[in-house]
């Protein structure tokens, strides 16, 4: 069984459908006492840094899921919920992050670049991930951000160049956190999304 | 490197008074219903079949926000691993957190551009990125120029706030006459959005048109569903011009 948290701004509906379709059995929850035995904990993306924090502290999700986290339980932060598992970030210098990545997510800057980072880019694969078995060591993936986690060699499995290289998947214990949307991005993400719900 | 897109955009309206609940997915031509084309979830279906880059589906709706609209988004989301942009008269903060909820990637604003309360509390509440401005225009709006055209746009001040800007002149709608790029460069130099074009597309041609300027993305509708070309076809061929874009998963 799969949790997705389902905050009122994130897509959980989509993380919800995509597992389905792949037959993983998979529920969304919107109270902390849900996810007390969770064993394998989805917090997905879409929407302000701020908000999803605010959101998680209210709901005193925030608290369970980093106790959660030091029990062992598998988690996949998706999109801004990877954000979320850094300290903080520029979007909103008042919300704290998990915490569990020792780094500040950073906005995009360039004279030149289009902020968002929105579309199809390609992942390449720094390290190897049980969650990126199968995939080749460059993919395509779909983007919507304007805020990144910056690379470091000791958790970026996955780097994305555009405007500078960053972190697009991350990756240590037992927490996992993908920049992209592996629940829109077809059949790369339905791997990764597939490889979480089996990572042992 | 950011692949450039081809988006597939779906139109629904409640074409039949007797059955209230029902959307058809149709053609328009200057945005008036022109042909039912069928069921919207069979064009869904269709278009995420074809791995698409992303796809729009959009309610042709002058009046209020429909709710119902809302479930036909859900529904549709059961089929996709796609990326999903909604739109459908959204004017106030209430319709965009439920088509969020529904399933949507993106949210369009076009009529309600203007009212900034709601683009603030669009991007406060779900980002930046989830926000697309569309510029519905016609030949007429740029009888004093372009540059008068897109300094009143600019006036309004919610370039800042958009994640993306959608570009659709409505004379140009179902014309197949290739679609006017007149206000990309001015408005790209104004803003650091992505820039998405649409309306006139009638071949390849006028599709490797638009990416020869700077827009990231090319919206498709008549042009699908009148010929036999699918995305993947177009994809592959326009490559064969240097267009950067996905042609594999």
């Amino acid at each position: 069984m799969i949790d997705i948290i389902g905050s009122p701004s994130s897509n959980a509906k989509a993380v919800y459908f995509a597992f389905l379709d792949m037959g993983i059995e998979c529920k969304i929850i919107k109270d902390a006492t849900e996810i007390h035995d969770s064993k394998r904990i989805v917090l997905p993306g879409v929407g302000a840094f701020g908000a999803l924090s605010k959101f998680l502290n209210d709901s005193k999700i925030f608290e369970i899921l980093k106790l959660r986290i030091s029990e062992g339980a598998k988690v996949l932060g998706i999109c801004l919920g990877m954000q979320l598992l850094s300290e903080g970030s520029d979007e909103s210098f008042e919300s704290e992050g998990i915490g569990v990545f020792m780094n500040k997510c950073k906005k995009f800057e360039g004279a030149d670049l289009r902020v968002p980072h929105t579309g199809w880019d390609q992942v390449f694969i720094n390290s190897q991930h049980q969650v990126l078995d199968g995939l080749n060591s460059e993919f395509s993936a779909f983007f919507s951000h304007s805020y990144y986690v910056p690379v470091d060699k000791n958790y970026s499995f996955g780097i994305t160049e555009y405007g500078c290289e960053f972190s697009s998947v991350v990756a240590k214990n037992n927490v996992v956190g993908v920049q992209f949307h592996p629940e829109r991005s077809q059949s790369n993400g339905k791997r990764i999304l597939s490889n979480f719900a089996d990572w042992e | 490197m950011l692949f450039k897109r081809l988006i597939p955009k779906i139109v629904v309206e409640k074409t039949d008074p007797q059955n209230p609940l029902i959307f058809k997915s149709i053609l328009t031509r200057a945005f008036e219903p022109f042909r039912v084309v069928g069921d919207p979830i069979s064009q869904v279906k269709i278009q995420q079949s074809n791995l698409v880059d992303e796809i729009l589906l959009v309610h042709r709706n002058r009046g209020l926000f429909d709710i119902t609209f809302s479930d036909l988004v859900l529904r549709s989301c059961e089929y996709l691993n796609t990326p999903l942009t909604v739109g459908g008269a959204v004017t106030e903060p209430s319709h965009a957190r439920r088509l969020f909820e529904s399933g949507a990637d993106k949210i369009v604003i076009g009529r309600a551009r203007s009212n900034l309360a709601l683009l603030e509390s669009v991007v406060s509440n779900f980002g930046a990125q989830a926000l697309v401005i569309s510029i519905d225009y016609s030949d007429d709006d740029l009888k004093f120029g372009v540059d008068k055209f897109c300094e009143n746009e600019i006036s309004f001040g919610y370039l800042s706030l958009a994640g993306e800007i959608a570009l659709n002149n409505i004379d140009r709608d179902g014309s197949g006459a290739g679609v006017d790029l007149r206000l990309v460069e001015t408005l790209q130099g104004t803003t650091k959005a992505p820039i998405v074009v649409g309306c006139g597309v009638s071949s390849v041609g006028h599709i490797i048109d638009c990416f020869s300027s700077s827009c990231d993305a090319v919206t498709l509708s008549t042009f699908l569903s009148q010929t036999d070309q699918s995305t993947k076809q177009i994809r592959s061929h326009i490559s064969t011009f240097g267009v950067h874009i996905r042609t594999r998963n």
